[in-house]
C-alpha cells in the first residue's frame, strides 16, 4: 500500500490546497514582497509615489542610535526569556518524568495558559504588577518607590521576560515531556538499578540524548519571541519607560502604525527577516551535521 | 467542467459582493473617540439625520483611538474604500496636506456653494491652512494645554495664587511637599505639554528659523526639563504610574494631586468631582519671559478624494452643521473640547467663569502675537514625539544628561525631517504660522 495520497484528477488536489495557497500567498508572500519593495523607496502613506531611495532606508536605519538600542533590548529580551522558559520547562518536564501522585493532571494543567493571548497576559502582568495595590507593592511599604516598572527600565524588561516566559512554557513542556520520553526507558531502568538518582539520570543519560530537541525548542522560542512577543509588550509597557523594552516587533509596528514611516519599518521588516532566515538556517544547518555525524559513527 | 463553474461562481460572487458595497447609499464619517467625546459625536449625527432628511444619511463610525483611525484611514484609502469625512489628530496635519488624498476645506464649500457668516478663530485656522492661507481642514474637538490646580491645596500649603512662571511652580511644589503633600504635581511627560506646548507659551523655537533641524536641545526647553528632572528626583512632580490610578487626570480629580499641566479637553472629566475647587490658568513661563501663545490640539476633519456629489454635498451639510453655534455647545458642553467658531466662542467667553478650563484655553491660544514654536509645521512630529520621550526617560534613569538625550532625540528628529522631504519634497517654509 502506497504511504502518499493518490488522487486520479490532475487539478482536484490544487484546488483542495488553493484556499491555504492563497491564504499563504497574500497575507505572507505579497506583504514580504511589498516591503522589500518600499525598503528601497521613499513611501507615501496614502499611496502617493513612491521614489526609488536605493540603500539610503538602510543606511539611516543602520545608523540610527535607537535601531541599535532596539537590537539590542530584542537580545537580551529574547535570549532571557527563552533561556528562562527552556529551563523552566524542562525543570518542570523532569518533574513530570517522577510520575508522582496526579502527574497527568499536572501535565494537562501545565498546558492550558498556552491558550491565553499575549495581550491578554499583558493585562494579567499589568494588574500583578502594579507599584500600587499589586502583589508585589509590599516592596514599596518596606522601601519606597524600590517596585517601579513603569520608571525603571532593568524591571520593566524583568518584568517583560517573566511574562514571556510564562508564555512559552506550556510548549516547551509538551516539546521536552514528548523528547524525554523518546529516551528508552531500559536505559534508565538500569541506571536506576546501578543507584542512579533521578537527578543523575537526568544529567547524564536524559539530557544528552534530547540535547537535539532542546536545541530545536531554543531555536524555535528564540524565533518566537522575535515576531510573537508583539501583543505582550504593547498591552504591558509599551515599549517604555523610555525605549527600555522597545523590541524590534514593537519598534516596526511604532515606526509603521503609528509614524506612518512605511519606509523605515519595512526595512526594519526586511532586516528581521534577515535575522529570522540565518537562525532558521542555523538550526536547520546544525540538526543535518548532528545527524549526518550520528549516521558517520553509527 | 465542474471546477470551471465552480471557479466562475466564485469569481461573479467576489465581484458582485464589490459592487453592491460600493453603493452610495450613505456617507461615512469616521472618528477616533470613544466614551462622552464618542456619544456626543454619535447624538450630532442622529440630530444631522433627523434635521436633513434631503441628504443622504450620514453614518458616524468609530474606528478607536486617533492613532487607528489614521491608520484605518491609510489602509481604507489605499484599497479604495475610504470614508468621505476623517477625523485625524493634529500631529498628522503634514502628511495629510501633502498625500494628495483631500479635498481643501475652503475651496471644498466653495465648490458646494456653502459660505459660513461664523469664521473660523484664527489660531485654529491657521495650524490648519497652507501657504496661501486656505484652510485645508475643519477643526474638531479642539484643546490646548493649561494649568489645573487644586485652589484649596494651594491655600493650605500657603499659596494664594496659581503658579503664573515656573520659578513660582518650582516653589509651590516645594511648599506643597512640606506641608505633607504626597504629589504636589502629577505627570505623564507627554511630549504634546512638556515639549511643544511648553515651548510655545515660552516663544522659544522648536526648530531652526530654515527648517533644517530641530533646536529643542538647547536653551528654554533644555532649562525645562533639567528643572523636571529635578523636581521628580525630589519627589515634587510625580509620574503618573506612581499614583493610586494610574493616569494623570484622574490622580488630580481624586484629589491626589495638586496640580497638574494638561488638556482643555480633559476638562470634563476634570470638573466632575469638585469643580467649585478647580482652577485653571495659563502654563508657566520663566520669570521676564514674553508670554505667547499656546497651540491649539485635538483634531480636524478631512474631506477624502473618490466620492460621488450627493456624498460631497451631505459631507458640506455635516460640517456646516457642526460649524452651528449650538452644536458646537453642545459638543463641548459634552466634552470639555472648545469651540471652534468665533461665534461660539464668543458665546462661550460671555457665560463662563473667566478661571475655566475652556476660557483660559481660549485665551492661551491669542496669546502674545503669534506662536514661535512652529515656523513650519515638520513631518513625522509622532516619531520625534516618541524620540523626545525615550530621551526624557533615558535622562530621567540616570543613562545619560538631560542635555545629551534632547541632542539625540533633536539629531534623530534632523534625519527624519531628512526623510520627510525626500519623501514629500521641500516643505514650503510659511506654512502653519499663526497670523
Amino acid at each position: 500500500m502506497s504511504h502518499n495520497a493518490q488522487f486520479s484528477q490532475r487539478f482536484l488536489p490544487l484546488f483542495l490546497a488553493l484556499p491555504q495557497l492563497l491564504a499563504v500567498l497574500l497575507f505572507f508572500y505579497w506583504p514580504t514582497v511589498q516591503a522589500f519593495w518600499w525598503s528601497f523607496h521613499y513611501v507615501q502613506p496614502f499611496g502617493g509615489s513612491e521614489i526609488f531611495a536605493g540603500l539610503a532606508n538602510y543606511v539611516r536605519v543602520l545608523h540610527d542610535p535607537s535601531v541599535l538600542s532596539s537590537l539590542g533590548t530584542t537580545l537580551v529580551f529574547s535570549l532571557c526569556s527563552t533561556l528562562l522558559a527552556l529551563s523552566l520547562a524542562l525543570a518542570l518536564a523532569a518533574c513530570l518524568q517522577l510520575k508522582v501522585r496526579g502527574y497527568k493532571i499536572f501535565g494537562n494543567v501545565l498546558i492550558w495558559p498556552y491558550a491565553v493571548s499575549g495581550a491578554t497576559l499583558g493585562i494579567i502582568f499589568q494588574v500583578l504588577a502594579n507599584p500600587i495595590f499589586g502583589p508585589l507593592a509590599w516592596i514599596n511599604h518596606l522601601v519606597p518607590e524600590a517596585w517601579a516598572p513603569s520608571a525603571k527600565g532593568w524591571q520593566a524588561m524583568t518584568l517583560l521576560v517573566f511574562a514571556y516566559a510564562w508564555c512559552q512554557l506550556p510548549f516547551n513542556i509538551v516539546m521536552i515531556v514528548a523528547s524525554l520520553q523518546s529516551v528508552p526507558e531500559d536505559c534508565l531502568a538500569a541506571a536506576a538499578l546501578d543507584g542512579a538518582t533521578p537527578w543523575q539520570r537526568l544529567r547524564d543519560i536524559q539530557l544528552p540524548m534530547v540535547a537535539p530537541y532542546l536545541f530545536f525548542v531554543f531555536v524555535v522560542g528564540l524565533l518566537d519571541s522575535l515576531s510573537n512577543s508583539f501583543g505582550l509588550v504593547d498591552r504591558l509597557t509599551h515599549g517604555g519607560p523610555g525605549n527600555a523594552t522597545e523590541i524590534l516587533a514593537f519598534k516596526i509596528y511604532q515606526d509603521g502604525f503609528v509614524g506612518i514611516d512605511l519606509a523605515g519599518s519595512s526595512t526594519l521588516s526586511v532586516l528581521m527577516l534577515v535575522v529570522v532566515v540565518v537562525l532558521s538556517v542555523t538550526q536547520y544547518r546544525y540538526l543535518s551535521w548532528r545527524n549526518r555525524r550520528r549516521e558517520h559513527h553509527g | 467542467m465542474r471546477f470551471r463553474s465552480l471557479l466562475s461562481a466564485a469569481i461573479v460572487w467576489v465581484t458582485g459582493a464589490g459592487q453592491a458595497y460600493a453603493a452610495d447609499a450613505d456617507v461615512e464619517f469616521w472618528y477616533g473617540h470613544s466614551g462622552a467625546a464618542g456619544a456626543a459625536i454619535q447624538d450630532i449625527c442622529e440630530r444631522f439625520n433627523s434635521t436633513h432628511p434631503q441628504s443622504l444619511p450620514m453614518r458616524c463610525i468609530a474606528q478607536g483611538s486617533y492613532e487607528q483611525n489614521l491608520q484605518k484611514t491609510v489602509a481604507a484609502y489605499r484599497s479604495g474604500k475610504a470614508p468621505a469625512l476623517v477625523e485625524i489628530y493634529d500631529v498628522a496635519t503634514p502628511e495629510m496636506l501633502d498625500s494628495g488624498a483631500v479635498l481643501g476645506l475652503d475651496g471644498f464649500l466653495q465648490s458646494q456653494h456653502k459660505v459660513s457668516d461664523d469664521p473660523l478663530l484664527p489660531a485654529v485656522a491657521a495650524y490648519y491652512s497652507n501657504a496661501d492661507g486656505n484652510v485645508w481642514a475643519q477643526p474638531f474637538a479642539t484643546s490646548t494645554a493649561v494649568l489645573y490646580s487644586h485652589a484649596d491645596q494651594l491655600a493650605a500649603a500657603g499659596i494664594t495664587q496659581a503658579p503664573e512662571t515656573w520659578e513660582a511652580f518650582g516653589t509651590a511644589l516645594v511648599a506643597l511637599k512640606a506641608h505633607g503633600s504626597k504629589c504636589p504635581a502629577v505627570t505623564d511627560l507627554g511630549p504634546w505639554v512638556w515639549l511643544e506646548q511648553s515651548s510655545a507659551v515660552m516663544g522659544a523655537p522648536l526648530l531652526s528659523k530654515d527648517a533644517t533641524h530641530w533646536a529643542f536641545d538647547q536653551g528654554l526647553h533644555l532649562r525645562l526639563m533639567e528643572e523636571v528632572e529635578q523636581w521628580m528626583a525630589e519627589g515634587l512632580l510625580i509620574d503618573q504610574a506612581a499614583t493610586r490610578s494610574g493616569g494623570q487626570e484622574l490622580a488630580f480629580t481624586a484629589g491626589d494631586c495638586a496640580l497638574l499641566l494638561g488638556s482643555t479637553g480633559a476638562s470634563k472629566l476634570i470638573y466632575s468631582v469638585n469643580p467649585s475647587d478647580v482652577k485653571a490658568n495659563l502654563l508657566p513661563v520663566f520669570a521676564g519671559q514674553q508670554r505667547a501663545a499656546s497651540l491649539p490640539g485635538g483634531a480636524a476633519l478631512w474631506v477624502l478624494r473618490g466620492q460621488s456629489d450627493a456624498q460631497y454635498q451631505t459631507v458640506a451639510e455635516f460640517l456646516m452643521f457642526l460649524r452651528d453655534v449650538s452644536i458646537q455647545t453642545l459638543f463641548s458642553d459634552a466634552t470639555g473640547y472648545l469651540p471652534v467658531t468665533q461665534g461660539a466662542a464668543t458665546a462661550y467667553l460671555a457665560q463662563l467663569p473667566a478661571d475655566s478650563a475652556t476660557v483660559v484655553g481660549l485665551n492661551a491660544m491669542t496669546q502674545g502675537d503669534r506662536t514661535t514654536a512652529f515656523e513650519v509645521r515638520p513631518g513625522f512630529i509622532t516619531l520625534l514625539r516618541l524620540a523626545w520621550q525615550q530621551a526624557v526617560w533615558s535622562a530621567l534613569a540616570g543613562q545619560k544628561p538631560m542635555a545629551d538625550a534632547l541632542h539625540q532625540a533633536a539629531r534623530k528628529g534632523d534625519s527624519l525631517l531628512r526623510v520627510f522631504e525626500n519623501t514629500y519634497g521641500p516643505r514650503e517654509t510659511d506654512k502653519g504660522v499663526n497670523p
